[in-house]
């Protein structure tokens, strides 16, 4: 049955089906742009103050080769600073659910930390880690580590008192308790949390490039106000978006992945 | 289609021991929580109660007389304030170090994201008993008793509170468990699965010969399981007085409406209603 052809109807299909679903915010999207383009001709605002979408789209276009080489800079750190707050969250859930005494010593400092404004940390890191990608990966990895452990602890401990008396019933170690039925338990809070935190893993590396770095697209954008370059500045907001809203999907691709079973996600 | 499970309760089935053997044995049994507000509450006081090997007792009584406090401190969920629990001699964290208690609760508590075959595997995964083979077969034969065989694929959210009942009914059973504690099980159903699913439970029963405990508030569902019912009062809650059920068996549908069902239905209405009126 699957055939090229079918395949082809299929993926037409689901494409179709796609637009019917969204177009009400496809046609706002284009609409927007259209007020924009016009509205900004028609009130002949400065290109300094406002460009039109043509100018920044021409823009974007021209000046790709550069927006990507530092937009991928700025994405690896996101990534990789995403990465490693999840794992140093997962860890640390893991480590209160197994003692007590380390929730009760822990989780008062990682408020503590979760208080520090992000973009007063970003220096900091600077000058600890130097001008290359650690301080942004360090600085995305403090960004959404919080929101990972919160909902990743509240979720280990989300099962019921029927299930934890299941477990005991069939003398199931802690150990056998996490693997079994506790990790699954947590995972729907923790992509909760995923999504948001693939967000502020972005504006994390982009703040800690406001404050010392050579290459990224928070420099570019940085560097775009010094000059008052207000198209580039409007590029390099548009093309993190973009990033950011990718990377956001990626998040409910292996979402949809690990919830396999029905009724597992959440909002 | 009983012939898979058959096979099992003769492999690990019921050996020939003395007669009359006690399977529960509860003596002067308490229980107190701590409340909130401070101060205690007592919830079980001065609880009697003998159970022989391979009978079917039930426990009737209002919601909040602690049926369920007494299944936990059956199976060790909870320890007594006073008093003793011993399950074939030991105390019942003993007895389920080596041997299997079967235990169904009121809502089916089933694994969202394990299929029907995952759910009734998991406590023989857990214990690590069995070979890999012998599990799938007796999870597969136990699902063919509780008449879900099909649905083994599916996972509890697509399935029916009866079919997600029996899923737990077919997990509690799946490791020949020598002792069978039923919480309220079929208090989510409509009568005629309920009806349907008391005959399914008493076919289990006569052919494993498992000793159980059955909760309900529901009188005429109580009488018609067990060889016994035990009524209980809440405030303290204790048990008041027992019916011995004089009933044959096989227990038949039809036997709900014979004047004989229904005048012992009344004698335990009128002991639940009122508890001076002691019986045994
Ligand atoms: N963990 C607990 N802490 C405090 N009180 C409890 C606890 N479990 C049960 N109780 C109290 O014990 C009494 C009996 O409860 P339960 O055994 O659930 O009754 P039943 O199952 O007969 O409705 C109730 O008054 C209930 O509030
Ligand atoms: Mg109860």
């Amino acid at each position: 049955m699957n055939t090229p052809s079918h395949l082809h109807n299929r993926f037409l299909t689901r494409a179709a089906l796609s637009l019917q679903e969204n177009w009400p915010s496809i046609a706002l999207f284009a609409l927007g742009l259209l007020i924009w383009q016009y509205a900004v001709a028609f009130l002949q605002i400065p290109q300094y103050l406002l460009p039109t979408p043509s100018e920044i789209f021409l823009r974007i276009w021209k000046e790709r080769w550069l927006l990507w080489s530092n937009l991928s800079i700025t994405m690896i750190a996101a990534i990789a600073g995403f990465f490693l707050g999840f794992l140093i969250a997962v860890g640390l859930g893991t480590l209160f659910v197994f003692s007590r005494t380390a929730a009760r010593a822990l989780m008062p400092w990682t408020i503590i930390i979760r208080t520090i404004p992000i973009l007063a940390i970003a220096p900091l890191m600077t000058i600890w880690l130097g001008f290359g990608i650690a301080p942004k990966i360090a600085v995305a990895a403090l960004a959404c580590f919080f929101p990972i452990l919160i909902n990743f602890y509240r979720g280990l401990g989300s099962i019921s008192r029927e299930i934890g008396e299941l477990l005991s019933l069939v003398n199931a170690s802690r150990v056998q308790g996490l693997i079994h039925v506790r990790i699954f338990a947590a995972m729907p809070f923790t992509f909760a949390a995923l999504k948001i935190s693939s967000g502020l893993a972005v504006v994390g590396a982009i703040v800690a490039e406001f404050t010392g770095a050579n290459l990224g697209i928070g420099t570019l954008i940085v560097t775009a106000g010094y000059q008052q370059d207000a198209v580039m500045l409007f590029a390099g907001i548009i093309v993190s978006c973009i990033a950011s809203v990718l990377f956001y999907y990626v998040v409910v691709a292996a979402e949809k992945l690990c919830l396999y079973w029905p009724e597992a996600r959440m909002g | 289609m009983m012939g898979a499970a058959h096979q099992f309760v003769a492999a690990t089935g019921v050996k020939l021991l003395p007669e009359r053997e006690l399977a529960i044995d509860i003596r002067g049994l308490s229980k107190t929580f701590s409340l909130p507000a401070g101060g205690n509450w007592t919830a079980l006081q001065g609880i009697d109660l003998q159970v022989e090997r391979g009978k079917f007792l039930s426990l009737v009584g209002p919601s909040g007389c602690g049926k369920s406090t007494m299944l936990r401190l059956i199976s060790g969920l909870l320890s007594p304030t006073s008093g003793t629990v011993n399950v074939f001699g030991q105390s019942p964290e003993q007895f389920r170090s080596k041997n299997r208690m079967g235990f169904v609760f009121q809502d089916a508590t089933l694994l969202p994201w394990r299929t029907v075959l995952g759910n009734v595997l998991f406590p023989m995964e857990i214990l690590g008993v069995y070979t890999r083979k012998e599990r799938l077969e007796r999870a597969e034969a136990y699902l063919e008793l509780v008449r879900l065989h099909e649905f083994r694929k599916s996972y509890p959210a697509q399935l029916s509170g009866g079919m997600r009942q029996r899923v737990s009914i077919a997990r509690a059973l799946a490791d020949s468990p020598a002792i069978l504690l039923m919480d309220e099980p079929f208090g989510a159903l409509d009568e005629i699965t309920r009806q349907d699913m008391q005959e399914e439970l008493l076919r289990i029963w006569a052919e494993t010969g498992i000793t159980t405990i059955f909760v309900t508030h529901s009188l005429s569902e109580a009488l018609f399981l067990s060889d016994e019912v035990a009524v209980m009062q809440a405030r303290p809650g204790r048990i008041t007085g027992s019916v011995v059920a004089d009933l044959p068996r096989p227990r038949e549908p039809s036997l709900r409406l014979k004047p004989n069902f229904v005048e012992q239905l009344m004698r335990l209405e009128a002991m639940l209603r009122d508890p001076d009126q002691q019986k045994s």
